[in-house]
């Protein structure tokens, strides 16, 4: 067995590229994964966290479908908070402080053990199609084929890294970039954009006093990402809030002149969720403080990283504004913040399976993609795995839609409007988000991990096992009267709820705002044992019917229009009567549906009116 | 696509009447009608040529033809005006003329439906036009107009743009838990709520205005036997239309005809006087006076003047003091006017009468919003958006999260109207990155 020819080649061993690399693998792929160095596989260059709002959304759904990141994280976790308890259950989301450099060892042997995976470090050159085959070739010289090549190079592409003045063709975190592979893709056809993100100072832990500092524990209960993880653990350490004062933001405005994001020297586009600290003092020039975290970068280190201080400005005004702060009067830089700017390609030139439309067996991923963030990488990467190999195994690809999951949402969003700043994830991108939620991702996704074939069987049955356990428990809320009673009626006086005056269905109790199923117990004489997981599906399908009912008819009335189906022949130069923007948009991306057709940007109601006239008529003419 | 043509002004006599050809052929076509010195066919757009149309042999009418070429125009594609004069029996034989030379006749709306196929007009705007051409007067004309050019939209851009900050707010706060933003900075989140659902009560009450506007408004004449009523009728209409007699009873079925009052088409129905009586066909003649009373918008009650009200008068009255309605005593030239509350007048010697078309005029006026919901689908829309807000309100007010509420507020977005290629969620993005500063 030679290991020169593959079928999938994964370029970039990033959080994208790892889960893809792992799929494919998994999927029975003989599988190359390339990276220009192997220290820096699932490498975290900036903030040592997974999850956090909508993220931790995507790691479940990752983990649903049989992808790593999830079982990593739990693994290497430092603190975990889920945050947003207090609002509904829609927005809940789980966030973990994770050990940078634990993280990546653990990922990297996840990667070593796995059969039919092969790991490289070079760095690819060129990518070349010779007929149904990629050819790589590498900085030595040597080539690799694939028949399949996902792209998820992360920030390396063309690479350059800004400190205020200074500026040097770099990766991220000190590494080398990968120059040239660009402009091999083009030559494949790939139309590239140029983005820019930031990272901020990392600094010594012995020069930050922390005595005066809010602290920020993690939660009590630690509540795991993947739906396997069973064991409990502790949270190991604590991160600390500090602020920006007026004397911080006046030695930013005084030194603009030299921020490269002012001066011009900065051209690609940066992220507006993620602006830098001089982006935040001018753009909100009112605002008097802004909040700044400190995190631990892992636990053999002392590097510490200052969530909210992503900064391009010139070193010694990164100190001097530091040292305005409380806290930090003393502090010791370590790493400096800098800006870095590099190559991506145009994700509307994808299909949602993450394929090029036009280059068959070419797939991208991660912020390659366009996007931003560690989560959203590993959702892409996973489903570029499976569906690269998918393409090899000549089965249907898989495209989850917007009302299955967030990974659909993210992809769909991506690949139908595209993006002119590196996308995140957030809640509100997704209309379904009742639905949608971070405790329910298994129960969405599990049987289509299974059906794919990166969810074992047994894992499966306990899926199939912990539905009809939920099942079982809703049905017995619905049908469990509670009557009236001297001990419910204190109970539920001193919760503020109306007193019971005749006896009332249990779920009727649950779904008032004021009540939960916990409390509830002792009235509710007949409950079953059962895991905390189950029981809180049961709970919020309940407390939450009419929402969900309502997101339910909604998802029903967007199912249909992605049920019409527009043929992949169409000639859009035979529709009469679309405008010229929305036939050249229809054209170029030659949307599946006439749901997806009218999210493209530029296609207005009227042109899909117009569509379905259309295909109305050829129907009709096909049929007479 | 094939030529098309029809007539574009309202059927009957007028002074003008407009004939309109739209289609690849139709500058052909009007030119092997209408027989000019100019050419019809090499005019260019928005030009006039003068000429006569003719059947080959015998002139029909003299002519103005507007020429427009394709896409400056209406559908898009060429069109011809044709200017003739009224009468219907000229205007028949140029039709059948441009249909023996090619064309054919319209189909209702095909003019509007092609402009919207090439996408000169959207969908609103299509609605718009159909509600010009269906347009009873000039007041709602003129409503139809104002949003044709996007004036009826504003009230409800700022309902939607109030909802869309209450989700950019909600927004966040769910996606950005550790920043210290008062996201609710400037108003309680119920209190914005329950002002939307106000705003867009108003517009729904407005579109009673606009229906009046497309339908008419209904105005009952009522009051016992032989106290004027159809006297009043006629003296409204300035014309006779109700048989007017001194018997009591005359009046058996109910008389209607409408008149324009200050732009808005006002549907009078004189109504049988309200009596007890023995006579079989005078009783369902009472019966269907209260039906009609019942269903008007507007109630006019007619008594005379020198006596008092009588039992049965003070009942009718009973039944109408929850509608708007006008009192009126009437033949104030036999005796003077006496009771309170009471328009004197006397529909004999037309006295009067321009104080109840005034009243009138007052009542259907009294809406405070001058943006008019002046179609069905409109109507829905802003009903629709209101039900949501209503759930929304009823989330927060029990004490639900607000991102729950958030789901009824997108809803309620997306009723009042997508924006071109950006969904909700989009906008509500943007608009968090616009109004917060965030970011790590």
């Amino acid at each position: 067995m030679d290991n020169f020819n593959f079928d999938v080649a994964v370029i970039g061993a990033g959080h994208a590229g790892c889960e893809a690399a792992l799929a494919a693998a998994r999927l029975g792929m003989k599988t190359v994964i390339i990276t220009i160095n192997l220290d820096s596989i699932a490498n975290m260059p900036c903030n040592p966290s997974i999850g956090g709002t909508a993220k931790g959304h995507l790691v479940r759904e990752i983990d649903a479908l049989g992808g790593e990141m999830a079982k990593v994280a739990d693994k290497t976790k430092l603190q975990t908070r889920m945050l947003n308890l207090g609002k509904g259950p829609a927005v809940h989301s789980l966030r973990a402080q994770a050990d940078r450099r634990a993280y990546q060892m653990e990922m990297k042997k996840r990667l070593e053990e796995q059969e039919n995976l092969y790991i490289r470090q070079a760095e690819v050159k060129t990518v070349e199609k010779d007929d149904d085959l990629y050819v790589l070739t590498i900085h030595t010289g040597t080539k690799f084929t694939a028949k399949a090549v996902i792209i998820s190079t992360g920030t390396y592409l063309e690479g350059k890294i800004i400190i205020g003045e200074c500026s040097y063709s770099g990766g991220p975190d000190g590494l080398f970039p990968s120059n040239g592979l660009s402009e091999s893709l083009e030559k494949l056809g790939v139309s590239m954009m140029r983005f820019k993100t930031g990272t901020p100072t990392r600094v010594h832990e012995r020069s930050i006093n922390f005595e005066t500092l809010e602290k920020q524990y993690g939660d009590e209960e630690i509540v795991p990402f993947s739906f396997e993880t069973e064991e409990k653990e502790e949270n190991k350490v604590c991160c600390y809030v500090t602020y920006t004062n007026l004397e911080t933001h006046k030695i930013i405005k005084d030194n603009l002149h030299r921020s490269p994001l002012f001066n011009g020297l900065i051209d690609g586009v940066g992220p507006r969720y993620c602006p830098s600290i001089e982006d935040k003092v001018v753009r909100f020039a009112d605002k008097e403080r802004h909040q700044v975290f400190i995190e631990p970068m892992g636990e053999g280190t002392h590097e510490m990283y200052l969530q909210g201080m992503s900064t391009s400005l010139p070193e010694d005004v990164q100190l001097s504004m530091l040292k305005t702060m409380e806290g930090l009067e003393n502090v010791e830089i370590m790493r400096s913040a800098y800006a870095i700017e590099y190559d991506c390609c145009d994700p509307l030139q994808l299909n949602p399976t993450l394929e090029f439309r036009e280059i068959k067996g070419l797939f991208g991923a991660g912020q390659f993609n366009g996007t931003s963030g560690y989560e959203e990488a590993a959702a892409q990467g996973l489903i570029a795995g499976i569906n690269a190999s998918m393409g090899i195994l000549g089965k249907e690809m898989l495209v989850l839609d917007r009302s299955e999951a967030y990974i659909g949402v993210l992809i769909d969003d991506l690949v139908t409007k595209g993006t002119n700043e590196p996308y995140r994830m957030l809640t509100s991108r997704a209309e379904y988000r009742l639905l949608l939620r971070q405790d329910n991702a298994d129960l969405r996704l599990t049987e289509k991990g299974h059906n794919i074939g990166l969810i074992s069987d047994e894992r499966y049955w306990k899926y199939l096992e912990k539905r009809k356990e939920i099942e079982a428990e809703i049905e017995r809320i619905k049908a469990t009267n509670i009557p009236p009673s001297k001990e419910i009626n204190e109970f539920l006086e001193k919760k503020g709820s109306t007193p019971l005056s005749t006896g009332i269905k249990l779920a009727e109790l649950i779904r008032r705002p004021e009540l939960n199923y916990e409390e509830l117990a002792p009235f509710d004489k007949n409950r079953p044992e059962m895991k905390k997981l189950h029981w809180q599906q049961a709970e919020i399908e309940i407390k939450y019917e009419g929402y969900i009912k309502r997101q339910y008819e909604q998802v029903e009335k967007f199912k249909k229009n992605e049920k019409k189906r527009i043929p992949e022949n169409i000639d859009y130069s035979k529709v009469y009567g679309l405008r010229i923007e929305a036939r050249q948009k229809l054209e170029k991306m030659r949307p599946e549906s006439i749901g997806r057709a009218s999210r493209i940007s530029g296609v207005s109601p009227a042109d899909i009116g117009v569509l379905l006239i259309y295909l109305a008529t050829e129907v009709k003419n096909s049929e007479s | 696509m094939n030529t098309i043509c029809a007539l574009s002004t309202p059927r009957g006599k007028g002074g003008i009447a407009v004939i309109r050809v739209s289609g690849d052929d139709a500058l052909k076509i009007t030119a092997s009608v209408i027989k000019s010195k100019k050419s019809i066919e090499e005019a260019k757009g928005y030009t006039i040529v003068y000429g006569s149309a003719t059947d080959g042999v015998n002139n029909i009418d003299e002519c103005l033809v507007s020429v427009f070429r394709a896409p400056n125009s209406f559908t898009g594609e060429n069109v011809c005006e044709i200017s003739c004069h009224g009468s219907m029996v000229s205007v028949e034989r140029i039709i059948d003329e441009l249909v023996k030379n090619g064309a054919s006749v319209a189909q209702k709306g095909e003019f509007t439906k092609r402009a919207f196929l090439n996408g000169k007009v959207s969908l609103t705007q299509a609605e718009a036009v159909h509600d010009i051409i269906e347009s009873k007067t000039d007041k709602a004309l003129y409503a139809a107009v104002n949003r044709l050019e996007g004036g009826i939209t504003k009230p409800i851009i700022e309902i939607r743009n109030t909802l869309l900050d209450l989700l950019a707010a909600v927004g966040v706060a769910s996606d950005f838990p550790e920043e210290d933003i008062d996201t609710f900075a400037g108003g309680d989140f119920l209190l914005k709520l329950q002002d939307a659902k106000k705003e867009l009560n108003k517009l729904r009450m407005s579109a009673r205005r606009g229906e009046a506007l497309n339908q008419g408004i209904v105005c009952a004449i009522c009051g016992i036997p032989n106290t004027g009523k159809s006297s009043l009728l006629n003296a409204l209409l300035e014309r006779k239309k109700a048989i007017v007699t001194d018997i009591a009873g005359t009046t058996r079925d109910v008389v209607e005809d409408f008149i324009d009052i200050d732009g808005i088409p006002v549907k009078f129905g004189d109504t049988a006087g309200i009596r007890e009586s023995s006579d079989v066909v005078e009783n369902i003649g009472v019966e269907k006076s209260f039906d009609y009373i019942k269903s008007a918008d507007i109630c006019i009650f007619v008594t005379e003047s020198g006596r008092n009200l009588t039992p049965e008068e003070e009942d009718i009255i009973e039944r109408i003091k929850e509608k708007p309605h006008i009192l009126v005593e009437n033949k104030t030239d036999i005796s003077p006017q006496s009771k309170d509350g009471f328009v004197g007048i006397s529909a004999k010697n037309n006295f009067g009468i321009d104080i109840i078309k005034k009243k009138i005029s007052e009542i259907t006026d009294n809406t405070e919003s001058t943006a008019f919901i002046a179609n069905e689908r409109q109507f829905e829309a802003v009903v629709r958006a209101e039900e949501s807000i209503d759930k929304a309100i009823k989330t927060v007010g029990e004490g639900f999260f607000s991102d729950l509420a958030s789901i009824d507020i997108e809803s309620a977005v997306s009723y009042l109207g997508e924006a071109e290629g950006i969904s909700v969620n989009q906008e509500t993005v943007n608009r968090i990155f616009e109004k917060f500063c965030l970011g790590k």
